[in-house]
């Protein structure tokens, strides 16, 4: 076929379908509208912005390790010494300082004041500061008052080569206050779904208290 | 409003600017759609998904000047039909061509009316028709042709041939006499 008549038809095919024909436009239109309708981009954004805020959190967990808080320390404390990092009242503190330092174990006094107590002490040289001292008591007796305090074996007083003494027992600690060991605060809740130790077995219940902590001066 | 604003809006899902687009090539597009497949219903459908695809894909249009957007809509549609095509008809049902035969004289059928061309090109049957129209309206070659619609060049060229022959056939029915 000839080029020229070819460009011919095609021109004519062309003006011919220029030309308005009968045909349902707008019910197309209609039907293209209910398949194409533009959907909004919100979820999309919204998506795209929560699957970024988990990858920031897995990669801060990943590269920058934990972030350090008193119950992420707890629990890593105890996994590695295989203990409670915060001990419960029942069981004994560990001081670690006393146990570095030679530990003589006392006569079993009787005093009727504190003056006669520190007189029998083995040596009156100048005391040595120290923070505290746990005493631990099998039984603890009712006590009215300093003169009635009673020293066992199991009284332990802290003592450097034998030159400096400590003096023990200004005052007791009763038992509404609480230790300076255990500081860890319950977390309080609207919502009580457990009932805490601390309900169950209130301290006074057993009217007993195996710690009594000292002041050394 | 220009084709490049309409372009630029279309791209940016605005709907009033598609349906301006719709509206200005719609006519055109849908009887383009009909020269292919010759039926109201399956051209709409054709037309629907072909624009469809054209709203889809318009951010991916690059605008090059006046016209460019019409072309590109055009072979969407044309692709569209051939799809269409390709489900409902089998191409390659046709018989060898005698390669001895002359090639039949257009001459006459281009000085026809241009509804009257649009109306005979649409007579004639769908894979001579699909192949005439691929080859002289859309200016394909057989190579092109063979592989658009999955057939050899030789079933190509036998197409365009007879579709060629008919045309002739009918314009002599129609009363018009060829040479002397």
């Amino acid at each position: 076929m000839e080029p020229d008549i070819q460009k011919t038809i095609q021109r004519k095919v062309y003006a011919a379908e220029m030309r308005p024909t009968r045909w349902q436009k707008e019910k197309v239109w209609e039907r293209m509208g209910m398949k194409t309708k533009t959907r909004s981009r919100k979820p999309l954004y919204f998506s795209i912005a929560a699957s970024l805020v988990v990858a920031l959190l897995a990669v801060k967990y990943i590269y920058l390790g934990y972030t350090i808080t008193a119950a992420s320390q707890e629990k890593v404390l105890t996994k590695e010494t295989g203990k409670p990092a915060v001990q419960s009242i029942d069981e004994k503190p560990v001081v670690a300082h006393l146990k570095m330092e030679p530990v003589t174990p006392a006569k079993v006094n009787t005093s009727k004041n504190h003056k006669a107590v520190e007189s029998k002490l083995p040596d009156a040289s100048p005391v040595k500061n120290q923070d505290s001292v746990g005493i631990y008591f099998t039984e603890v007796p009712a006590v009215a008052s300093a003169d009635s305090i009673v020293y066992d074996e199991n009284t332990q007083v802290a003592q450097e080569n034998g030159s400096q003494r400590v003096k023990v027992v200004i005052g007791i600690i009763p038992q509404q206050e609480q230790p300076a060991v255990a500081t860890r605060k319950e977390k309080k809740s609207k919502f009580k779904f457990f009932n805490s130790e601390k309900e169950k077995f209130p301290d006074n219940a057993t009217g007993e208290s195996k710690l009594i902590i000292a002041r050394i001066n | 409003m220009k084709e490049a604003d309409l372009v630029k809006r279309c791209k940016q899902n605005d709907r009033r600017a598609q349906e301006q687009l719709y509206a200005l090539y719609a006519d055109r597009l849908y009887r383009l759609a009909y020269r292919y497949i010759k039926s109201d219903e399956e051209a709409e459908d054709v037309l629907m998904t072909a624009f469809t695809k054209i709203f889809n894909g318009i951010g991916n249009f690059i605008y090059q000047g006046e016209g460019c957007t019409e072309g590109w809509m055009r072979k969407i549609v044309v692709n569209e039909s051939l799809m269409w095509l390709r489900r409902s008809h089998n191409f390659n049902l046709t018989e060898s061509l005698e390669a001895s035969l002359p090639e039949p004289d257009l001459n006459a059928f281009s000085e026809q009316e241009a509804e009257d061309i649009y109306y005979f090109i649409t007579q004639l049957p769908t894979g001579y028709r699909t192949v005439f129209n691929l080859s002289v309206i859309e200016g394909f070659n057989h190579a092109e042709i063979a592989g658009m619609l999955q057939i050899s060049e030789n079933t190509s060229r036998s197409q365009l041939f007879k579709a060629k022959t008919m045309l002739k056939k009918m314009l002599i029915q129609e009363g018009y006499h060829y040479g002397t």
